[in-house]
């Protein structure tokens, strides 16, 4: 069984204090977002109220996903900081290797003859350090985070640019590159500006030709956002949930660290 | 062309609603103009809907099932075509829509849309075709029109998988060997960094004065060089070659003076880098505003590292990039007077004063010794606080986590 039971259950039981504790020192209630924030700040940055796109704060995520192709480095790197074992639940998923070009099974066999030494290291590699390793053909990253690893309330960094994926889950799931994989798996804090909000209240109902994946499209179509956010900055839903949507789980992301644009719909 | 699945639309009922489509495109005798591929998201989510039947329904529109990888949503497609010149269209659930990205061909527009939509599409065949109010001809010369979509949202037999193809960890490691084919040119183990001795940052030579905007695309370029990401000597040979250099206004074209003070060699950076490197030469980078910015990977701070650069100074950093080079022990500095950027000449000789003393708020400063026998000398500032420090006299971050759980 892939699950970490035993690190959802230690974030619950920290979560319900320390949402109190910021909501408290910031003196306001708090947005989803805000809360998964705010209860996974490293010690190394104290509770204090952060700017959005202004503020580098500490974060300690709850785990790490990587994929075949940026895990490489970054396992050859954690390798070097001597510790017998990842900091936090680390996976790899063998997904971007796979060429598509006749069909699944010939692909497959196909990647496995070309990419054999990247996947003996990554396979042993996993097996030596702790880290859960998905072989090629069971799947894609973010679509395994979802079936196993993904949990309302949990912070995760992937370092590929679809992460948000998992937050379709309601988790601040946050796509990252390999040197920030490094530091979360060898124990060190990982930097984050404070991202910035945007609210969105959708009203209506959807057709039977529309999908949340629609929603989506016009939502990032938006004149207000192009012009005022240009193409890069997540959206959170702000208000209640809407019932006749909640039916599809989707993601929109696309960040820039450096600049705190980094919010997704959840829908 | 059609295609959906990848992680973005791999739910079962984003499946099962496009497979309502299919089923209806056979049952009106439709016969499917465009070619449609499936990738589904995970062995269990293609697993379940093989029982279930989806799959099949797909198949019998003339669907191909791809591996349950990102595939052609990452590029990662060798797509069979007629005339690679041919403008041509696809339609994707993917989520990026960009020219190149799926089939490396300029000449595809790629659309994105829901996989509804795109099932709808492929079976007409026809971008402008709005299943609301449009009809189709089918085999028998009738007018048909699609039903809207319907789906449930979770499989009513639960999901299943017989192999989900997860290999869980050993419980102790430490007799596990990390496999290393020492012939692979795509992994190769690494040698942790020495650290940076002030005796390294006297008599420096320039590597590359960077012109304008010098992102990590430009320091590491992507492309068919990630086939060696995982090999830094390998990749390496794509240090800098994006860069322009100031002195001729050419990308990956520099001048060496490892052979001759006098003389100047032209090559590319990384053989200027790996000349100097072989003679014993420490060498600098000097850039201009937001330099390291774009893409956070790392190898943009371990390449030159490993080429035997020892600063990059700039008149601004990217911050993650900056923090990087830090992390990889390099200095990453800071001019305090950005005009000093024009008084690095190319074959200047370079010192690096005050490494021996660097504190948090410090500077260190820069000599410059001009071949004319003249010499400049100016200020840089830094932002490495007492830890950052400390990782740059272990010679990066996890040499010093090492150290600490070693215990020294």
């Amino acid at each position: 069984m892939p699950f970490d039971l035993d690190m959802i259950r230690a974030v619950y039981k920290a979560l319900p204090q320390r949402v109190e504790e910021a909501r408290k020192k910031l003196g306001r209630p708090l947005t989803l977002a805000e809360k998964i924030l705010y209860s996974h700040l490293h010690p190394e940055s104290p509770l204090q109220n952060y700017n959005r796109g202004k503020d580098y704060v500490f974060f300690a995520p709850d785990r790490v996903a990587m994929q075949d192709a940026t895990a490489q480095m970054a396992l050859l790197q954690f390798m070097t900081a001597g510790r017998d074992k990842v900091a936090v639940p680390s996976t790899v998923h063998c997904d971007h290797l796979i060429e598509a070009e006749v069909g699944a099974d010939k692909d497959l066999s196909k990647a496995n003859e070309v990419n054999k030494e990247v996947y003996d290291f990554l396979s042993s590699i996993s097996n030596k350090y702790g880290i859960g390793f998905w072989k090629p053909g069971a799947g894609i990253i973010h679509q395994i985070v979802l079936e196993n690893y993904a949990f309302p309330g949990g912070m995760m960094i992937g370092t590929d640019s679809h992460t948000p994926n998992a937050g379709g889950l309601g988790m601040v799931a946050i796509g990252v590159g390999g040197a920030d994989a490094v530091d979360v798996m060898a124990g060190m804090p990982w930097e984050l500006k404070m991202p910035k909000l945007i609210g969105v209240k959708l009203t209506g109902k959807m057709s039977g030709w529309t999908s949340s994946k629609d929603v989506i499209l016009k939502v990032v179509r938006h004149p207000d956002r192009q012009r005022r956010h240009r193409r890069h900055r997540g959206i959170l839903r702000a208000g209640r949930r809407v019932p006749v949507l909640h039916r599809q789980r989707h993601h929109l992301q696309h960040g820039r660290r450096d600049r705190g644009h980094y919010f997704y719909l959840w829908v | 062309m059609g295609l959906i699945g990848s992680c973005t639309n791999s739910s079962y009922e984003d499946l099962d609603r496009a497979a309502s489509l299919a089923r209806q495109a056979v049952a009106k005798k439709l016969k499917v103009k465009s070619e449609f591929t499936v990738t589904p998201g995970s062995e269990q989510i293609r697993y379940t809907v093989a029982r279930d039947g989806q799959l099949r329904d797909f198949e019998k529109m003339g669907g191909v099932v791809l591996a349950n990888a990102c595939g052609p949503c990452i590029g990662q497609w060798a797509r069979h075509t007629d005339d690679p010149n041919r403008a041509n269209s696809i339609i994707t659930s993917f989520n990026r829509n960009f020219s190149k990205r799926n089939d490396g061909n300029p000449q595809t527009r790629a659309f994105v849309a829901s996989p509804e939509i795109v099932t709808a599409m492929a079976i007409a065949g026809d971008l402008t075709f709005n299943p609301l109010t449009d009809s189709l001809v089918n085999e028998d010369g009738q007018q048909v029109k699609l039903d809207p979509p319907s789906g449930i949202e979770l499989p009513t037999n639960g999901f299943a998988v017989e192999d989900a193809g997860f290999q869980p960890p050993a419980a102790d490691g430490s007799n596990v060997e990390v496999k290393v084919d020492p012939t692979s040119d795509r992994i190769e183990l690494l040698t942790p960094f020495k650290p940076i001795t002030q005796e390294q940052l006297k008599g420096m030579r320039l590597l590359i004065k960077a012109k304008g905007k010098c992102t990590t695309d430009h320091i590491s370029m992507a492309g068919p060089w990630l086939k060696y990401r995982g090999h830094l000597d390998n990749i390496s040979n794509n240090c800098f070659i994006g860069a322009i250099n100031y002195f001729n206004d050419q990308a990956n074209k520099v001048a060496n003076y490892a052979d001759s003070d006098a003389q100047a060699e032209f090559m590319a950076v990384p053989d200027s880098a790996r000349k100097y490197k072989a003679a014993g030469i420490s060498t600098v980078v000097f850039g201009e505003e937001n330099y390291g910015e774009g893409s956070s990977r790392e190898h943009a701070a371990m390449e030159p590292r490993h080429l035997g650069v020892r600063a990059v100074i700039v008149k601004s950093f990217a911050r993650i990039h900056e923090t990087n080079l830090k992390k990889q022990g390099m200095l990453a500095l800071t001019f305090v007077n950005p005009a000093d950027y024009e008084k690095i000449r190319q074959d200047d000789k370079i010192d690096l004063l005050g490494f021996d003393t660097m504190a948090p708020g410090k500077n260190l400063r820069v000599a410059l010794h001009h071949s004319d026998g003249t010499t400049d000398a100016f200020e840089v500032a830094h932002t490495y606080n007492q830890a950052q420090i400390d990782w740059v006299r272990a010679g990066s971050a996890l040499n010093k986590i090492r150290q600490e759980l070693a215990g020294v």
